[in-house]
């Protein structure tokens, strides 16, 4: 990669802790969904190691936002999965709420990748999009999805999900 | 391609992959030698055009790309023909396959546009390393097996191009794929376990997955 220029840094610190935000956010929304009584034993191990997966990288992508880190779930962001929570009545619901989130963050990282310049942000970035992405996948085999849905075509992540916006949900 | 791809103005860590000795994986040697206010309120935004890129080194990880992206269908293409696959597995390997040609068809226009010599010959070293295990197959299991580990290898290879393009936008198309690959490896993984979702772990490394016997230098 050539070399990054001060301004990108601070730019990409930005990012950083922007996703680092949403991660956390995630991360508090798998919690609650573990707590929400509807799953089975077998959803609720595979929920509690994705809310794990997103604390570790709420964490690298805090390491890289340094001074920028708010080491906080996105207030915004985190409101809406409450929403979201407390409609779900079922394990299938709670499921599809999840891929959702998996999806958005995944169409996130993308964007995120779009915009940043600087290698450790874009290394970390990129360490985690693809797990996100697995994610998305892996919840579409628990819900019995078809290949199509559980593989969708090549080149996008999923058409139809919508990236978290920091204009959205802002950073503070 | 031929010739010293010019390092000077890549990164560090790029310049001591290339001077230092290991140098570039033999996946990159064998794609060019043929052979095979609010800060953040609009921080997501798409950064405006610019040209794909003018950096030498670009385009020998977009050929490489390339080269392994027929290299993947080669072999599952193999792994079918072992006649070891039930109807579900050979749909999903077809299925696999079809995002593969996709993932060609969008890192093709990188070294069309470079006008340099297009790849349109499978990885030779990847053909290679997977050799032996296709031999092996005996089963099932032992197809899906090989499939989950060239998914895998697929998906740290297009993190480490990720890491490594010049420009946001390549960038972006490399880690499109890289996340296409990662759900192929997750998909795999599960149906290997039989019954149980394999999880996998947080992060795709960003290292070079070539192993250190094909890595020339």
């Amino acid at each position: 990669m050539p070399a990054a220029t001060r301004q990108d840094a601070a730019a990409d610190a930005t990012i950083a802790a922007f996703v680092e935000s949403t991660e956390l956010a995630m991360a508090e929304a798998y919690r609650q969904l573990a707590a929400s009584g509807f799953l089975s034993d077998g959803t609720s191990a595979i929920v509690e190691r994705f809310r794990q997966h997103h604390l570790a990288h709420a964490e690298s992508m805090g390491l890289v936002a340094g001074a920028q880190s708010g080491g906080v779930a996105n207030v915004t962001l985190l409101a809406e999965f409450e929403q979201e929570i407390l409609a779900v009545d079922s394990e299938g619901a709670a499921v599809r709420l999840a891929r959702s989130m998996e999806s958005r963050a995944t169409v996130t990282c993308g964007a995120a990748l779009g915009r940043v310049a600087t290698e450790p942000v874009v290394e970390a970035v990129a360490s985690v999009m693809p797990v996100e992405s697995a994610h998305a996948a892996i919840l579409a085999l628990v819900l019995g999805l078809d290949l199509e849905a559980t593989l969708p075509d090549g080149t996008t992540v999923d058409e139809t999900a919508v990236g978290f916006d920091p204009a959205v949900y802002p950073l503070r | 391609m031929t010739g010293m791809i010019d390092a000077s103005r890549g990164s560090r860590r790029a310049f001591l992959r290339l001077g230092g000795g290991a140098a570039v994986a033999a996946f990159i040697a064998s794609a060019c030698s043929g052979d095979g206010s609010d800060e953040t309120a609009s921080t997501l935004a798409p950064p405006e055009s610019r040209p794909i890129s003018d950096w030498p080194l670009d385009v020998a990880y977009a050929q490489t790309a390339v080269s392994l992206e027929l290299a993947a269908a080669r072999i599952n293409e193999r792994i079918v023909a072992s006649g070891f696959l039930g109807d579900g597995s050979i749909a999903l390997l077809g299925r696999i396959n079809a995002n593969h040609a996709a993932h060609r068809a969008v890192m093709e226009p990188i070294v069309t546009d470079a006008a340099v010599e297009v790849v349109d010959a499978p990885n030779a070293v990847v053909l290679a390393v997977t050799e032996p295990a296709l031999s092996l197959i005996a089963a099932e299991g032992d197809a899906l097996g090989v499939a989950h580990r060239l998914e895998t290898m697929l998906s740290q290879a297009y993190v480490f191009f990720t890491s490594e393009f010049s420009t946001a936008e390549l960038r972006s198309r490399s880690a499109s794929i890289a996340a296409a690959d990662n759900r192929h490896q997750a998909v795999l993984a599960t149906r290997l376990a039989i019954d149980q979702f394999a999880v996998g772990d947080a992060y795709v490394p960003v290292e070079n997955p070539a192993p250190s016997a094909v890595i020339y230098g």
